[in-house]
């Protein structure tokens, strides 16, 4: 079956074509938000909070761009609406916990998806899904700041000490492996 | 310049997934999702039933024509005597009692159509057929000799076979009559200046009942009607928006659909109850006729997807094109529906002219829609034909009950056909479309037919 096809059996409510829906892009998505959220539980929420939307809007989809990439942005908002505004703005960071900028790409290609995973998940709210947006998503500053209600500049300083937090932890695992 | 990080960590998370949580799909199936929907294959019996009845309403119309019971009358039977000559005598048997004999003058086809007693000659009359012979007449002893006995025009049950005698000693033959027949009797064996015996004795009647002078006419008037009609689609058309938020594509709707004229044919008889009123069972067939438009000088259509790889075949990006042209469609749409009518009506006779109106219910028999309509998923030009790949689901496969009402004006050309002109409406109870599509249509015709009528008893 088609994805045109499948899409509008979805728009029918024909529950085959759901499930087809489900089980192709509800792997992925799960992927997605274990990054946003902090936990599995929480994240399965998500899910399923967001694929209730995609079936009950899903003939508001045009057929421009991807399916997937449609279907990413409604877990992505639906994600999002988790967390406060606050959690950009009050969370405070020790700066002796900043390491040096790892100069090696090699040590980043040598990490495990697991590896990759858990690191992001250590990082606070704020940093976490300001990195999300822009590293994975793709998103700019200025999106991200109209996403979360943040200025760009929060944006952008959430970003730096999301890298920073990521490259000590990915260094302190190299450390420990050594 | 973009950070290593961020690319490899992009690269690596980007098709990264876990096993589909199915009980999440569970959950939302059983808690959140509306009602499948499902287009149960129900057995019709209702155009199976309408026709049986409009074929019983037909069958039995032999069964309405009411047989005139038709009296023996024995007691009045009276038998025409035709002699070629004038002076004929004819007397009888003594004993005998007069008035069933009749002198008619030659030749036969003068034959009066009814001979009053005493008309010259007596004769006996014949009260019963089972009993003794009836003396008629003699023969003159001078030729010509011919007697024609006929059994008379004027009888309801003549005589279809009887024993002739002639003569006192020849033996009785049996000959038979037809209808209006006349049986000539010559030469047979009798002496100059006797005095011969015509015995005729009456074996069997005839079984038709023939009463020349009255037409047997069925109690039951049946008419048989063909019309032909059309109706302005525009005027038929109607409209209900279900969600107030598609506006805008019930705007599109409308002005890429234009309407034309429909057409309507029916078939019906007239079963006459008595002078004014009827039942009117028949065959309804609609047609409605719209053209389709659609046209979009910058219709924008996703033309591929190219995916660049590095040498170990990890996806770097899809490059995505598109292709921007006119596009242009005109489509025939195309509703049709038969039904089967069942009207009452009563008429007013003034001259050649009968007005009559009619009402009643029409169950529709089947309904076929083909065309195409701007899609309210993507905005496109997509089929409703049924049975065609990809066709979107808007128009219902039976429209139930409707009611019909006309007016009929007509002149009648000769004793057993008219012409007419009939206003005509048909109200459809339920919409056109699907329960679940947000935008309802309704076709009720309004509109004028012309036609012949030809009575069949």
């Amino acid at each position: 079956m088609t994805e045109k096809k499948l899409i509008e059996g979805c728009v029918q409510n024909d529950r085959k074509c759901q499930q087809t829906v489900f089980q192709l892009y509800a792997g992925k998505m799960l992927a997605v938000c274990m990054r946003y959220t902090r936990h599995h539980m929480e994240a399965e929420d998500v899910v399923q909070e967001a694929f209730i939307k995609v079936f009950e809007h899903v003939e508001k989809f045009k057929f421009k761009g991807s399916f997937e990439g449609w279907i990413r942005k409604i877990v992505i908002n639906t994600a999002l609406k988790k967390f406060h505004k606050k959690s950009f703005q009050n969370e405070e960071i020790g700066i002796e916990s900043f390491h040096d900028q790892i100069t090696d790409p090699e040590i980043y290609e040598s990490l495990s998806v697991n590896e990759i995973m858990e690191v992001i998940k250590r990082l606070p709210d704020g940093y976490r899904i300001v990195f999300n947006l822009y590293a994975i998503e793709g998103y700019n500053h200025k999106e991200i700041a109209d996403l979360l209600g943040i200025q760009e500049s929060t944006s952008r300083s959430q970003l730096v000490k999301a890298r920073k937090m990521l490259q000590g932890m990915i260094l302190d695992t190299q450390k420990i492996a050594v | 310049m973009t950070n290593p990080m961020d690319d490899i960590f992009k690269r690596k998370l980007d098709d990264y997934e876990l096993p589909a949580p199915m009980h999440i799909w569970e959950n939302i199936e059983a808690n959140h999702l509306p009602k499948e929907k499902t287009t149960p294959k129900k057995a019709n019996r209702w155009p199976l039933l309408a026709l049986l009845f409009m074929f019983l309403a037909i069958a039995s119309q032999p069964f309405l024509i009411k047989k005139k019971n038709v009296k023996l009358k024995l007691d009045s039977f009276p038998i025409y005597i035709n002699t070629q000559a004038t002076n004929t005598e004819v007397q009888l048997k003594k004993g005998s009692t007069p008035d069933a004999i009749h002198q008619v003058p030659s030749p036969v086809s003068q034959l009066p159509a009814k001979m009053e007693q005493g008309n010259g000659l007596t004769g006996p009359s014949i009260t019963s057929i089972k009993k003794a012979p009836i003396y008629i007449g003699q023969l003159s002893p001078n030729p010509p000799n011919n007697l024609a006995i006929s059994p008379s025009t004027n009888l309801e049950r003549p005589i279809q076979e009887a024993n002739l005698k002639v003569g006192p000693n020849s033996a009785p033959t049996s000959k038979s009559f037809e209808w209006d027949s006349i049986l000539a009797i010559s030469s047979y064996d009798f002496a100059p200046g006797s005095t011969s015996i015509i015995q005729l004795e009456p074996l069997s009647l005839a079984s038709a009942p023939i009463i020349p002078t009255k037409k047997i006419r069925l109690k039951a008037r049946i008419e048989l009607e063909i019309m032909a009609g059309a109706f302005p689609v525009s005027l038929a058309k109607k409209y209900t928006l279900l969600d107030s938020e598609k506006l805008d594509y019930l705007q599109r709707r409308q002005s890429s659909e234009s309407q034309q004229i429909g057409y309507t044919g029916q078939i019906r008889s007239k079963i006459f109850l008595n002078s004014t009123w009827y039942i009117a069972p028949g065959l309804r067939f609609n047609q409605i006729n719209e053209t389709f438009r659609y046209e979009d000088t910058e219709e924008e259509r996703l033309g591929e997807i190219t995916s660049v790889f590095d040498s170990d075949g990890v996806l770097l990006r899809a490059d995505t094109s598109f292709i921007i042209g006119h596009r242009q469609k005109v489509t025939y749409n195309r509703l049709q529906n038969l039904d089967f009518t069942l009207e009452v009506g009563f008429v007013k006779r003034l001259n050649n002219f009968r007005l009559g109106i009619q009402t009643g219910p029409a169950l529709n028999l089947g309904f076929r829609s083909r065309g195409d309509l701007i899609s309210p998923l993507d905005q496109l030009p997509a089929t409703f034909t049924k049975g065609e790949v990809d066709a979107l689901e808007i128009y219902r496969s039976n429209l139930s009950l409707s009611w019909l009402i006309s007016t009929q004006l007509s002149y009648a050309l000769n004793d057993q056909n008219s012409v007419f002109i009939e206003p005509y409406s048909q109200i459809y109870f339920a919409p056109h479309t699907m329960s679940d599509v947000f935008i309802q249509q309704n076709f009720s015709p309004f509109g004028i037919g012309i036609g012949l009528r030809r009575r069949l008893f």
